[in-house]
């Protein structure tokens, strides 16, 4: 007799490291009822998470493209399946699209400097956020969020070799822009 | 003073999935959103738990996204 109702071959074993912080949430939710068994709210929370990203794309695309008038259903429903890449193929690619988010972001914030000013009043202080590196990386590069701390060490160096002094608060890095001082003799 | 063996901050647990949500689990790894299908599955834990006991994601685990070499 099958130990699931789902059809054989359709469910896998996996095996997980879990914080034991987490194990313990997740007995106290398994315990107050809300969810059957520990298994059982893994899958909810597996669901839920690609639920959310097969969203996103979708609901990216419809703020991106202006509504119109529907198009013809394509003539062909199964597109030809793009050629699989090679590991190392993908891994320059993801490189390659980490070093574009940096660069891309690191050009908005050098040309949008004023936005971001400390003080309306003071020139050459400058306050950006964390919260908006991050939503950068994890939203419009689709990035996982691992790549955050890395990309905050690269923004940091480009900012210090284009001449800011760098100062980071728990929520911020704080630009100050160095100023000669030229001292006649 | 008790001995702290090295991993005993994290618990092996093993699971059935449906083989289709670890299929798009690996395509989104394959895709650079996570580095590991382990660290996919751990975020969508964390996402459940933060939505159960109602607090933000972000302030769970703040080294993770916060941490800078000073």
């Amino acid at each position: 007799m099958p130990r699931t109702k789902a059809p054989k071959g359709s469910m896998v074993i996996i095996t997980v490291h879990l914080p034991k912080e987490i194990l313990r949430e997740i007995d106290e939710l398994v315990s107050k009822g809300k969810y059957p068994s520990r298994a059982e709210l893994i899958r909810a929370a597996v669901r839920d998470m690609l639920d959310e990203v097969r969203y996103q794309p979708h609901q990216q695309q419809q703020q991106q493209d202006p509504p119109g008038p529907p198009e013809d259903p394509p003539i062909d429903p199964d597109p030809p399946l793009p050629k699989p890449k090679t590991k190392t193929e993908e891994e320059r690619e993801r490189s390659m699209r980490y070093r574009e988010c940096v660069s891309k972001l690191l050009n908005m914030l050098l040309s949008n400097l004023d936005r971001f000013k400390l003080n309306v009043m003071q020139d050459g202080a400058y306050k950006v956020s964390k919260k908006a590196i991050v939503e950068f990386f994890t939203g419009d590069c689709r990035m996982h969020k691992s790549v955050v701390v890395p990309a905050y060490n690269a923004l940091v160096r480009h900012f210090m070799d284009a001449g800011f002094s760098v100062a980071e608060t728990p929520r911020a890095f704080i630009l100050r822009k160095e100023i000669e001082v030229v001292v006649d003799a | 003073m008790p001995r702290r063996k090295k991993g005993d901050a994290m618990k092996l647990v093993s699971m059935h999935i449906q083989k289709q949500a670890l299929e798009e689990i690996d395509e989104l790894v394959r895709q650079g959103v996570f580095p590991s299908r382990s660290e996919a599955i751990r975020y969508a834990i964390r996402k459940l738990l933060a939505k159960e006991f109602k607090r933000p994601i972000s302030d769970d685990y703040p080294d993770e996204i916060f941490l800078l070499g000073r």
